[in-house]
């Protein structure tokens, strides 16, 4: 359910207002977009696809009945969008595009550490992160953005997604266990490391490029879950 | 490491304690040092999807993006597609997903893809009680066939069962088995597909078939499925009368029996199509026939014979139209029943049909304008008369063909909805109780149907365009499409993209088998 201040902006938005609507763009849109480049890696394409998702759901808010929360029904939207695109896409060969998903903490320094080999480690591990995710077929690819990157609760993913609880708990079993496969050697070097091999968005500056707004996991002991993230949400 | 044992971390690490909230698993950890390095591997790669630092625009970048957004705000969009519906995806993952509940019961060994009844080879393609009931339970993350295969098919060892009208191309007349229509029609046009499967006792058979790349018009004769109606024309003016003196009868819930057309009338050559209409209403103590789709087959009656001999079929070649008989009527509801009109596909059987009672309802072969030469709606079979195939036939090993028995009438027979729809509806989804009745695939006929009745709107998608759309479908075992795949010109168009969901749209008879794979020509 939306708060209420957002059941307000949504109310005034299917009155027409579109002040309100683009306040909700606003508020949505980081996210969205984070679902729209994981999904598509192209900076581009997940521009236009963020813009077609906001004038879908403008055009159909109508139909949204507030049970679920908005950024739900805009995942689904987004993603439904983005498996257009993909579907529309022709093959090209990547091999000489920057991944936008990879982290660039040398222009950025507060993009992580400043430590120069975390970020040569973070650059490493998150370009074969994001290939490897690129390797899952969209059906797995959009569950892990939801549930394992976003933190979206299973039942809101499976409501987004259109399947039960189950079918989400096995595509994110699955996920798991093919990312793990493709990212076994540069697992098992960050296990001998002793687990230093830190994400650079760890520190509190780098919060707000999370996506959407899920919190930074704390440092875990290693038979520790994932707090707050990826629960069943029952 | 077991996948019971990675599901089991999987599923710890998805709950709100984690790990430490599963004290038995924690005890199956200390113990496995492959198991704790997967669960800890999964710990560190939760973290870092968790903390992923997507690089994003700066603020005045969104800022320009909302603005953008707002601007666009009364610009149409294409409403081809609903995206506030659930995503289709078009990958084999979403397959296991459907697939997934057969496979968690332990009934089934899953290795490269394929699949082993364990529990009871003795009664092959035949789902034992306990498959039968984890049909029913509820899904935790099951055990889906190795993804490390990709896009390939389930293959189910099923002993003495055979695929019912699958037949490879290159098998027909190669190993000594009479020759089906289905067989001989793949013979005359279909490309070399996949390797075949040897099973058990020799037999072949294959879980996916081809219908071939269709020749044009002028060959469509050729093709034994198709079945046309004759010309106007061609029918005696008498004929013409009592067809429509029958629709009206029926349509107006009167009792009375009517001849259709005179089948005199009908040189043989032209491949009569029977059209019964309206809704046959049996009766306990005097059973009526079903309703006789008979169409006249390119093979001659002692080819069909064989075919019949050969595959224990139930076939009867019919070279000439017979007058049929439309039983007393008795109307199902207080509404008037329609009654059939041309291009019309029937209706899954429903639920509460007596499995000796489903008729065939009313078909009417299309007009070439549909830009379809072959897998016409015409082709004489429908889910009902494929169901009531499948059973007359032990299990199904007719070959796909046009002419079907008429059913034996039982006191069983009961009501067939007349239809004037031509969409195929879902079928009743399968209870576990009915798993073990499921045929084991679709047949050829039921496919070509159901696909012949997306054809409008596949060519609504060519807007014009002319050519040739190969598309891979596979169905799971619900009956529904989970993948299309365009080949051909269209292949990577957005004409192929509109394909390929309009395809998605059809919805076929569950079997039993986890997926079945066919690939359909569409001529545009």
């Amino acid at each position: 359910m939306p708060d209420a201040k957002e059941a307000d902006l949504i109310e005034r938005a299917k009155a027409g207002d579109r002040v309100a609507f683009g306040q909700l763009i606003r508020q949505h849109q980081r996210r969205v977009y984070a679902c729209a480049i994981h999904m598509l890696s192209d900076r581009g394409e997940a521009e236009d696809a963020v813009q077609e998702t906001f004038l879908r759901a403008y055009r159909a808010i109508d139909r949204f009945d507030g049970r679920a929360e908005l950024s739900t029904w805009l995942y689904r939207i987004c993603i439904n969008v983005s498996l257009n695109t993909l579907r529309r896409r022709r093959r090209v060969d990547a091999a000489d595009i920057q991944d936008p998903r990879v982290p660039e903490p040398a222009a950025d320094p507060t993009q992580g550490s400043t430590d120069p080999r975390h970020a040569t480690a973070a650059r490493e591990l998150y370009g074969r992160l994001g290939k490897a995710l690129d390797e899952l077929s969209p059906s797995l690819r959009a569950t892990v953005i939801m549930v394992l990157i976003d933190g979206v609760p299973q039942k809101e993913a499976a409501e987004a997604l259109g399947c039960s609880e189950g079918t989400i708990a096995w595509r994110v079993h699955e996920s798991r266990r093919r990312l793990r496969e493709k990212l076994g050697e540069f697992l098992d070097e960050a296990s001998e490391k002793g687990g230093t091999m830190r994400p650079p968005a760890a520190s509190a500056a780098s919060a707000k490029t999370m996506i959407g707004n899920a919190a930074a996991p704390a440092e875990a002991a290693p038979s520790t879950p994932v707090a707050g993230k990826g629960g069943t949400g029952s | 490491m077991k996948d019971e044992l990675m599901r089991r971390i999987s599923a710890a690490l998805d709950s709100t304690d984690g790990l430490s909230g599963d004290p038995a698993l924690q005890d199956e950890l200390r113990g496995d040092k492959d198991a704790t390095r997967y669960a800890k591997d999964l710990t560190r790669l939760g973290k870092w999807l968790g903390t992923w630092p997507l690089p994003e625009p700066d603020d005045a970048s969104f800022e320009a993006l909302a603005a953008r957004i707002e601007q666009r705000l009364d610009e149409p969009v294409g409403t081809a597609t609903d995206v506030t519906a659930p995503p289709a995806f078009d990958d084999d993952d979403a397959l296991r997903d459907a697939t997934a509940s057969l496979l968690q019961s332990g009934e089934f060994r899953v290795s490269d893809a394929s699949i082993e009844i364990l529990s009871d080879p003795s009664s092959p393609g035949i789902a034992t009680p306990a498959a039968a009931a984890a049909v029913a339970a509820p899904p935790p993350p099951p055990p889906p066939p190795s993804p490390d295969k990709p896009a390939q098919l389930a293959k189910v060892a099923l002993g003495k069962a055979r695929a019912p009208n699958v037949v490879e191309q290159s098998d027909a007349g190669g190993s000594g088995e009479p020759l089906s229509a289905a067989e001989l029609e793949l013979r005359l046009g279909a490309k070399p597909k996949k390797k075949k499967k040897k099973k058990a006792d020799g037999s072949v058979s294959s879980d996916r078939i081809s219908i071939p790349t269709p020749k044009p018009l002028m060959a469509a004769p050729a093709l034994s499925p198709v079945v046309q109606l004759p010309k106007a024309e061609e029918r005696k003016p008498a004929a013409t009368i009592w067809w429509f003196a029958a629709a009206a009868a029926v349509g107006l819930g009167v009792f009375g029996a009517a001849t259709l057309f005179d089948a005199q009338a009908t040189p043989a050559t032209e491949g009569a199509t029977l059209v019964t209409t309206g809704t046959i209403a049996p009766t306990a103590s005097a059973p009526v026939a079903a309703p006789t789709v008979a169409a006249a087959d390119p093979l001659s009656p002692p080819e069909l014979a064989a075919q019949a001999d050969g595959l224990g079929g139930v076939v009867a070649p019919v070279e000439t139209a017979r007058p049929t008989t439309v039983a007393p009527y008795a109307p199902p509801s207080p509404m008037p029943a329609p009654p059939a009109t041309r291009a019309t596909a029937a209706p899954p059987p429903p639920p509460s049909m007596a499995p000796s009672s489903i008729a065939p309802a009313p078909r009417a072969a299309r007009g070439a304008s549909t830009g379809t030469p072959i897998g016409d709606s015409a082709l004489a079979d429908d889910f009902g008369a494929s169901a009531a195939r499948h059973r007359s036939a032990g299990g199904g090993s007719v070959a796909a063909g046009p002419s079907i028995a008429p059913t034996t009438p039982t006191a069983e027979a009961t009501t067939a909805e007349p239809t004037t729809t031509s969409r195929v509806t879902r079928a009743p989804e399968p209870t576990p109780s009915d798993v073990g009745s499921l045929p084991e695939t679709p047949d050829r006929s039921t496919i070509q149907a159901v696909l012949a009745a997306r054809t409008e709107a596949v060519t609504a998608c060519a807007n014009g365009a002319h050519g040739l759309a190969d598309v891979d479908i596979v169905i799971a075992s619900s009956g529904r499409i989970t993948t299309a795949t365009v080949n051909g010109s269209f292949a990577g168009t957005p004409i192929g993209s509109c394909i390929a969901r309009a395809v998605r749209a059809a919805t076929f008879p569950p079997f039993s088998q986890p997926r079945f794979e066919v690939t359909y020509p569409f001529h545009l």
